[in-house]
């Protein structure tokens, strides 16, 4: 009897907490101190990424998102407590995101993945409305009083005899990240990111873009360039299915006007040039993360567009050179959810380099690895052959000599880098390098 | 009569004991076969910026303290050094935010290193043991931040702290552990030494405590850390 008067009592605070969430969501935006503490926090958000070295600079591609991005804002002005801005982050992870303050964050992974001007726009679009619309507070409200219920009927069922089933899922609950991080980057309700999607395909008639790029988008999103497939972000919240299915139907209902040929075209080449540097720095950071199959597919985006440029000859030459014994793509066997739910537990396991050694002890592994390195040498040659003092070339050419044990070779190689960039900031590795060498090939 | 009152006083000894414990704070340390064995001896360290996140967990669920972050990534910083220059090694702060104001190059390659560490980071943690294995690179990309060339080891500072509000804190911990911790951060902090040549983890000193370890506790966990004064 008693048990059953708890179990109601604790439906009723549930039942209560979440009623006066909704109708707090349904009323006028209002400041309040919670939302101001949030806010001040946000800020310091931005100052972080700043002093993090995660902000991406470049002025003339910034000044362009900006462009792109202030032609998606609404005709009104700028809601209380928000300045627009738009930033980039040097995070290799296909990732957009907006905060309350009004700045709203593209990830260098997006960048280098998207094609045109459209789809930029797009993207920046969507997540203006999370700012217009307040999504951040109206989450982080609903979640402190769903929270608080978790804590009071976590509380109850310390007490409650038999509810250790019940007090384990909250506790689950419990252990969440601070809340509105956690859904201005990985993504809201599904309702708020419809809300998103079709405010943006609106703006994007409004502004001259195509709104067809917009299902393109999702598609591009949709690649699977690595084995572990990890999609708690922008590209699956909702399903990028559900997404592509409901833009297309409003594209079939409204069949907006068709952008021409080469209005689509002009700002493709607008994009790719200006984005060629952060995609450089992207395949970088992607190498960087351990994940080379995404390097190569994004140098190979860069080399298709700019073909004898040195810098995206050398960036690919160096995917490939990362690859090591990983295929350029993951087999269909890789991509099988259970496969992937392997890899990804190997990958909480071991480190890189013992996953690597892993491979290597197979046949397969060594065989990819020779066909990778040839791959990177001969890229590298051609870098030379068009730039024949391309700094990082030697530097890059004398790690995958010195990785085939061609330590003279290796030791020119990495001479020739220093020779071309003496004030280099990795000098002291390299000439580590060249000493460890020298020593081992007893030319010292 | 005495059994009783025995039996009812139970609970609140094992209720203040833990928390009476965990006041003075903990630590273990493992050493990299290279420190164990001697065969490297530290003397010049490079600290690099600390990452401190400090949160608020109350009833209504986690808030981030940004500014109290900052704070004490400056206390780490400096009870740090403090335990190191003890032991007799020179330890310097070079990557400073004035530092590093203007130079975007070198502002990236930190922002580069402490991410390759955190990526190996996740597998240290779980595996500390290892440590003394030598399992655990970051790789020799971490000599980039070498820039004199005459740095033996970069020092990494990882910590989280939690201050439960007054509620969470009688609901988690009861009256008394409210009272015994009253207005307390509770840290979990790492502080990892890195080879600056190779990148090896050399060191991983792992703290638990009631606001920040201190400048003892850390002198502790670096007790046996083959130090010579430059």
């Amino acid at each position: 009897m008693r048990r059953r008067m708890r179990t109601k009592m604790i439906c009723g605070v549930v039942l209560w907490a979440s009623c006066l969430a909704w109708a707090q969501q349904s009323e006028h935006f209002t400041f309040t101190k919670v939302d101001l503490d949030m806010l001040d926090q946000v800020m310091l958000v931005d100052k972080k990424y700043e002093r993090d070295g995660l902000v991406y600079r470049d002025e003339a591609l910034t000044a362009y998102v900006n462009q792109v991005g202030r032609a998606m804002l609404p005709s009104a002005s700028a809601p209380e407590r928000v300045k627009w801005d738009f930033r980039i982050l040097r995070d290799p992870m296909p990732n957009a995101f907006a905060l309350p303050n009004g700045t709203i964050y593209v990830n260098s992974g997006l960048l280098s993945l998207l094609e045109n001007e459209d789809q930029l726009a797009s993207v920046l679009a969507h997540e203006i409305t999370h700012v217009t619309d307040r999504h951040a507070y109206l989450h982080y409200r609903d979640y402190r009083k769903k929270m608080a219920v978790a804590n009071i009927t976590a509380y109850l069922s310390n007490y409650a005899p038999g509810g250790s089933s019940w007090g384990a899922a909250i506790h689950a609950v419990g252990a969440l990240v601070p809340a509105m991080m956690a859904a201005s980057i990985n993504g809201y309700s599904r309702e708020l990111e419809r809300d998103a999607d079709i405010y943006a395909f609106n703006k994007l008639i409004e502004g001259g873009y195509d709104p067809r790029e917009m299902p393109n988008t999702f598609r591009l999103l949709e690649r699977n360039d690595e084995a572990d497939v990890q999609k708690a972000f922008y590209n699956d919240h909702p399903k990028l299915e559900d997404r592509i299915r409901y833009i297309t139907a409003l594209v079939t209902s409204k069949s907006p006007a068709v952008v021409a040929r080469e209005v689509l075209d002009e700002r493709k080449m607008r994009l790719q040039t200006l984005t060629e540097n952060v995609d450089r720095e992207d395949i970088r950071l992607a190498i960087l993360s351990h994940r080379p199959r995404t390097a190569l597919a994004r140098a190979t985006k860069l080399t298709d567009f700019h073909p004898n440029s040195p810098d995206n000859l050398f960036a690919k030459a160096e995917a490939f050179q990362a690859l090591g014994p990983w295929t350029p793509l993951p087999s269909e066997q890789e991509l099988s959810s259970s496969a992937a739910k392997e890899t990804h537990g190997l990958e909480r396991k071991f480190t890189h380099d013992e996953m690597e050694k892993q491979l290597l002890a197979k046949e397969s592994g060594q065989a990819s690895l020779k066909e990778n390195q040839e791959a990177a040498d001969e890229l590298y040659r051609q870098v030379l052959s068009i730039d024949p003092n391309h700094a990082r070339t030697y530097r890059g050419l004398g790690q995958l000599l010195e990785q085939q044990h061609k330590k003279k070779d290796a030791v020119v190689a990495y001479q020739k880098y220093l020779e071309l960039q003496p004030n280099a900031l990795d000098q002291f590795q390299i000439r580590q390098r060249i000493e460890s060498l020298q020593r081992s090939a007893g030319l010292e | 009569m005495k059994a009783t009152l025995g039996i009812s006083l139970l609970p609140v000894v094992a209720l203040i004991f833990p928390a009476i414990a965990s006041a003075q704070g903990s630590e273990r340390s493992y050493f990299h076969p290279k420190l164990r064995d001697k065969d490297l001896i530290l003397s010049k360290l490079v600290l690099l910026p600390p990452g401190v996140e400090v949160t608020k967990e109350g009833v209504k669920g986690n808030e981030g303290m940004g500014k109290e972050s900052e704070d004490a990534a400056r206390n780490f910083s400096i009870e740090v050094t403090a335990a190191l220059s003890a032991k007799g090694a020179s330890v310097t702060t070079p990557f400073t935010e004035e530092a590093l104001n203007g130079n975007d190059e070198l502002r990236s390659a930190v922002a580069d290193v402490q991410r390759q560490f955190d990526e190996v980071a996740t597998k240290v943690f779980t595996k500390k043991k290892d440590v003394a294995k030598g399992r655990f690179t970051v790789g020799d990309g971490v000599a980039v931040l070498n820039t004199k060339g005459d740095a033996d080891a970069f020092v990494v500072v990882r910590a989280a702290g939690t201050k439960e509000t007054g509620t969470k804190k009688f609901m988690k911990r009861g009256l008394i552990g409210l009272a015994a911790t009253h207005g307390k951060v509770l840290y979990r902090s790492r502080v990892a030494i890195i080879d600056a040549k190779s990148g090896d983890i050399l060191f991983l000193g792992d703290y638990s405590s009631w606001d920040s370890p201190g400048t003892k506790l850390f002198e502790k966990s670096f007790k046996k850390l083959p130090v010579k004064s430059s």
